[in-house]
């Protein structure tokens, strides 16, 4: 027990400021995205939301397990279960909100995943990344608005609309996947 | 420290995908056929920025792996002294790496400021990437400082490059020398130049006094004023200059104690390392030829020379000193007093930790060498000394060795343990007088 908690204790000493800066990151944006997604009244109950940040800390400590995986899962399960059971309404801002959380939640894991916890890393590096997460979030923000926005447009024929913006999202992914293998 | 490899796919370019890639095709596969039969807009949306920052992040993928090197401007240094390293890991690929990530492994003896730790640096395309770190030589030697592995992380850290090694970078660290000084004569010249001033006559610089004038007598060195004072002609008597020839022999059949490099504890291989170091340049400094021979397995030697040239060259030779092993002796042939020179003065550094050590340095006075016996065994050393009967054997090998050492005085080798300047003045003027005594040879 004292040897554990003397490794313990060596490895704390050991982080440094950049991955405790990622891997705080990605506490917080597990620990929001689940918040977002699950439905008030669950949030509610003792303990639940307590939980569920607990449940935000797997991709900070685990970063390169299939905890990651699993929260991201989490959140999708607890939005979809807070719009049918609890019926509550898709807002674009909810909406482009998680969909924007649960993308840091990824791109931040995959971060800590590739720099050990006693890493010295570069601002550089940082900055950079944050700089492209922001163009795929403005991204996702437009997206999401589009998608909102379109819905309406076509009065309540969310199947379709579901269906060829993913087709065209599946094809598009496809389509640049094929082109880097080629490159 | 990569996240794990999906299967070997896009391995031939040595940049295999993370697990955060898997992540994200399974994110938008499941979140899209979800969204197809459950017809949910809003679950096609949670997956675009999966599906976007995928796509964004594979537009260009690396092809080449980026290649380390690992530099210094100080590859020779004296032994504390502080030197830097250079990382520099250059990206031949016109796509930009995320980041490097590089960790570098020490030798026992070296120190590198937060080298522990892994750094990780973003790579510009076709550049090169810096990477400047400052360490210490804590012992003399050589030091391999890694070797440096590196990762390369690449689109968002979807891919990550296998791992790429490079070369240890060797460092010279030479012994810092102890100080030494030494102001008696030697006990013998080889020659009729040098820096010493011998005790016989001759043509020197050194006066030693004023004499009438004799047939062989150079006119130069008339003195006027007491020739002019006395009516008869005198000279000026000088002593003659003579160069000598030093032999260090090292004793490495054992090490004993435990080295804590500058500034700690020194074992028995860094006193006589660092004491050989501050002879050779003392005496080298002063004009003299200085040998370098080792009483080990391998029975290294080094041929005599002068000048700051066999200085450097000495302190290379010191660099490879390393303790022989218990059992192992060099052959008779390979070791031996046919190797010294006559007039060369000897002066062996042992611990005299072995009974050999001991029956070598006997054999050399034996032959007429002129020997001084430097003892290296550090003075704090205390051997294990556990169990009841512990002490009483460390008494009993106490007095064994000194036995050993009365027996080397008897046998006309003065022992002496190392203290730095100024040590062995005080028995190299008994080697010298012996030496100029009158000898009763056997025939």
């Amino acid at each position: 027990m004292t040897g554990w908690l003397g490794s313990l204790r060596e490895r704390a000493a050991r982080i440094t400021p950049g991955t405790l800066l990622v891997r705080g990151a990605a506490f917080v944006f597990a620990a929001g995205a689940l918040l977002v997604a699950f439905p008030g009244e669950i949030l509610l109950w003792p303990g639940a939301a307590v939980a569920l940040v607990a449940c935000g800390a797997a991709p900070a400590l685990a970063p390169r397990t299939r905890l990651t995986t699993m929260v991201l899962f989490l959140a999708v399960g607890g939005w979809i279960v807070a719009t049918t059971t609890y019926a509550e309404p898709v807002t674009w801002a909810r909406l482009a909100t998680l969909a924007c959380l649960l993308y840091l939640v990824h791109t931040t894991a995959a971060l800590a995943a590739v720099v050990p916890y006693d890493t010295v890393v570069a601002p550089a590096v940082l900055v950079r990344w944050l700089a492209r997460t922001a163009v795929v979030l403005a991204l996702t923000v437009g997206f999401a608005v589009a998608s909102v926005v379109g819905v309406r447009v076509v009065s309540g024929q969310a199947y379709l609309v579901a269906a060829v913006a993913g087709v065209l999202l599946v094809a598009a992914l496809a389509g640049l996947l094929t082109l880097s293998r080629r490159s | 420290m990569a996240d794990g490899s999906l299967g070997g796919a896009g391995d031939e370019d040595g940049w295999v995908p993370t697990r955060a890639f898997g992540r994200a095709i399974l994110v938008v596969g499941v979140l899209v056929l979800l969204a197809a039969l459950t017809g949910r807009y809003d679950l096609v949306v949670l997956a675009a920025p999966f599906a976007l920052g995928t796509a964004l992040s594979l537009r260009r993928r690396p092809a080449a792996l980026p290649a380390p090197e690992l530099s210094t401007m100080d590859a020779r240094i004296v032994e504390g002294d502080d030197f830097a390293v250079r990382v520099s890991v250059a990206n031949p690929d016109p796509v930009a790496l995320d980041l490097v990530l590089v960790r570098l492994w020490l030798p026992r003896w070296v120190r590198v400021r937060d080298a522990d730790h892994p750094y990780a640096a973003p790579v510009a395309a076709g550049s090169v990437a810096e990477i400047d770190l400052s360490g210490t030589a804590l012992r003399w030697g050589r030091h391999d400082v890694g070797p440096l592995s590196l990762h390369g992380v690449a689109c968002d850290g979807l891919l990550v490059s296998l791992r790429v090694e490079c070369e240890p970078l060797p460092i010279k660290a030479y012994p810092a020398t102890d100080p030494f000084r030494a102001d008696e004569a030697m006990p013998r010249a080889a020659g009729l130049v040098g820096q010493h001033h011998s005790r016989k006559p001759g043509e020197g610089g050194e006066l030693a006094g004023v004499r009438e004038f004799s047939p062989g007598d150079r006119l130069r060195r008339i003195d006027w004023r007491v020739t002019l004072r006395t009516r008869r002609v005198h000279v000026v008597s000088t002593l003659s200059d003579r160069d000598a020839e030093v032999v260090l022999l090292l004793d490495v059949l054992h090490e004993a104690g435990e080295s804590g490099g500058t500034g700690g504890a020194a074992s028995v291989l860094d006193t006589t390392v660092r004491a050989a170091a501050g002879i050779a340049e003392h005496y080298l400094h002063r004009g003299d030829r200085v040998a370098m021979l080792e009483y080990g397995f391998r029975a290294r030697r080094l041929r005599p020379a002068t000048g700051r040239r066999q200085y450097l060259t000495v302190l290379e030779w010191l660099l490879d000193a390393k303790p022989a092993g218990g059992a192992d002796q060099p052959s008779t042939g390979a070791f031996g007093a046919h190797l010294l020179s006559a007039n060369a003065l000897v002066i062996v550094l042992t611990p005299l930790l072995d009974q050999r050590s001991a029956a070598m340095v006997a054999g050399l006075a034996r032959s007429g060498r002129f020997v001084v016996a430097v003892d290296t065994l550090p003075p704090s050393l205390r051997p294990p000394t556990d169990g009841a009967w512990g002490p009483l054997a460390d008494r009993v090998w106490r007095m064994s060795r000194e036995n050993v050492i009365g027996l080397l005085r008897e046998h006309g080798v003065p022992v002496v343990g190392w203290a730095g300047a100024g040590s062995l003045d005080h028995v190299l003027r008994d080697v010298t007088r012996l030496a100029s005594a009158p000898k009763v040879g056997r025939r």
